[in-house]
């Protein structure tokens, strides 16, 4: 969808390249550096590993005879899914949000690819007051600290702190 | 470092002192001739040929290069073309007009939206030009190929609509402590709540919306803003009750008269929000969220004065929840983030939902149209103007 032609061509010039190592594309910061702007070609690439693995799969079965003619039945199925790669690139249509959120929970998602929604940084603080106490719990994303001051009126300088309590939680949501 | 924060200075200077030659309607990139002038007015300030800046920006693998984004500033500050023709190239920090301030935000905003969410993250250190904007019309990035591409593919977000106005949708649901849990949602009291407990989300507000006892919605916002600049909506009541009585002598006969102190709490809720479109149909939203809330019934006592020890005099002893949400997150257009804390002490929480999505107007993108492209028509990937990278052949121009 971001993605010029050009990157385009670089982005399958490189997952084939990677894939004929027999190596993770994913794995290749270039390839998830131009992926990362483009949630469809990521889907498409990752179809393509999941068929890749699919037929590998299949030639790994039990009962599988070998036979002269697999190369080159894998070789035209590389390059059938190629082609299908080839001729989805130029299509040009909005990556729905439902297409951008269904990569997000059905895939696993390398480290660097955002999914549908990440939260980068949250702190929340509460405080309740009342007249002679206050309660401030404070949570930055990793832990909460809830603290307990006893309120001594309009004349006292500082209030003193009853209690301090720390405890360490998942930010939740997802993380990136 | 060192050379590279004087590679800054003296870029910023070469154009300070040269700028370019502007036409009337389009900027045209500096010639290989031209570029030549800059860097050779800039190697005369004693510059050993050792530390030519571009042998630095090859050695740390960076690149400088220069975006014309004279269209973006046009549509994220559409009054700024009216400033003066005078003032051109003038600094906008030097003007005091309406339009000025209009252009300078727009300009913060975009520079401050490349700073914070460019992929991979600017070290400001090891990188220190950064982001700049010179002439109020010309991105200057420091960075490395994946930076500049991530550049390249912000700026395209921003010219395939990405300066219209977003909507934001709030809502605020008080909910039962622990409500979240019991519905499935292996979450923590305080935090965020992402898409992968979308079906519990929408039970919450489905719940909320039926008015079930102990689901209420208590405020449900929504407010269209412009992408890249600060956005606020607040609703404050105020609420004076009297918290004590003091005894004061009055003159001329002095009396002793019974006198309330009254204190005034603000309760209601406000929210800032920043909205950066993304590539990848993406959003950033900066949040600051405040909210003050009064329990109620609003606990009083009676007390006693002693210039009437007879009479009984009332106070009130409201107990008083202030929260602070500040985030920032990044979302699919539509995708929704809820924050959930406890909204008291006791036995309640709050759930803070939050959803960016386009406005999607009739007849397409006001700019499209402005810049004489059909409704219907794409833009050039490469945006209309021409992007100035160093050095570059010279562009056919009749005037240069």
């Amino acid at each position: 969808m971001t993605m010029t032609n050009d990157e385009r061509e670089r982005l399958w010039a490189l997952v084939h390249a990677r894939l004929d190592e027999r190596r993770d594309p994913l794995a290749d910061e270039e390839v998830t550096g131009l992926l990362v702007d483009d949630p469809e070609a990521l889907h498409e690439v990752l179809d393509l590993s999941r068929q890749l693995r699919a037929l590998e799969a299949a030639g790994e079965a039990p009962d599988a005879k070998p036979s002269p003619w697999t190369p080159l039945a894998v070789a035209a199925g590389l390059l059938l899914l190629a082609l299908g790669a080839w001729a989805l690139r130029g299509s040009g249509e909005e990556v729905s949000p439902t297409t951008a959120g269904a990569v997000a929970e059905s895939e696993p998602l390398p480290p660097n690819l955002d999914p549908s929604a990440v939260v980068h940084r949250l702190t929340i603080t509460v405080t309740t007051e009342r007249s002679d106490e206050r309660v401030v719990t404070r949570f930055d994303g990793e832990r909460s600290e809830r603290t307990v001051e006893r309120l001594l009126g309009d004349d006292a300088t500082a209030a003193p702190v009853l209690a301090t309590i720390q405890t360490t939680r998942s930010i939740g949501g997802n993380q990136p | 470092m060192r050379r590279l924060n004087r590679y800054a200075l003296l870029l910023t200077a070469a154009f300070l002192t040269a700028p370019l030659q502007a036409q009337d309607d389009t900027l045209q990139p500096p010639s290989k001739k031209e570029w030549g002038e800059i860097v050779e007015r800039s190697q005369r300030k004693a510059i050993p040929e050792d530390e030519a800046p571009d042998v630095v920006l090859e050695e740390d693998e960076l690149r400088v290069t220069l975006y014309d984004i004279r269209d973006l500033v046009l549509d994220l500050a559409p009054s700024s073309h009216s400033l003066p023709k005078s003032l051109e190239g003038e600094y906008v920090d030097r003007l005091d007009t309406e339009h000025a301030k209009e252009l300078k935000t727009a300009l913060d905003g975009l520079t401050n939206a490349v700073r914070r969410h460019v992929v991979p993250p600017m070290d400001s250190k090891a990188n220190p030009l950064g982001v700049q904007i010179i002439e109020d019309r010309l991105l200057v990035v420091s960075g490395t190929e994946q930076q500049h591409e991530w550049v390249k593919s912000f700026l395209l977000r921003l010219r395939r609509g990405g300066t219209a106005m977003v909507k934001v949708e709030t809502r605020c649901i008080e909910i039962p402590r622990g409500a979240l849990a019991a519905l499935g949602a292996k979450t923590p009291p305080m935090g965020a709540v992402g898409p992968e407990h979308e079906a519990v989300v929408a039970t919450v507000l489905q719940n909320a919306f039926q008015k079930k006892e102990g689901w209420e919605l208590t405020s449900s916002p929504q407010l269209v803003v412009h992408p890249l600049r600060k956005a606020t909506l607040s609703l404050v009541n105020q609420m004076a009750y009297v918290k004590e009585w003091r005894v004061t002598m009055v003159q001329p006969e002095a009396t002793l008269i019974a006198d309330p102190v009254i204190d005034v709490i603000e309760e209601g809720f406000s929210f800032d929000y920043v909205v950066t479109p993304l590539p990848g149909d993406r959003y950033a939203v900066d949040v600051e969220f405040w909210r003050a809330a009064v329990e109620r019934p609003i606990e009083t006592r009676k007390v006693r004065v002693a210039t009437d020890p007879a009479t009984d005099n009332t106070i009130s002893i409201p107990v008083v929840t202030r929260m602070t949400i500040e985030s920032t997150f990044t979302a699919a257009s539509g995708k929704a983030i809820a924050f959930v804390t406890p909204a008291n002490d006791q036995d309640r929480d709050l759930l803070v939902w939050i959803q960016v999505s386009p406005i999607r107007m009739p007849g397409g993108g006001g700019r499209i149209q402005a810049l004489g492209y059909a409704s219907d028509e794409s833009p050039s990937p490469e945006g209309p103007r021409v992007e100035v990278e160093p050095p570059v052949e010279p562009a056919p121009s009749d005037g240069r």
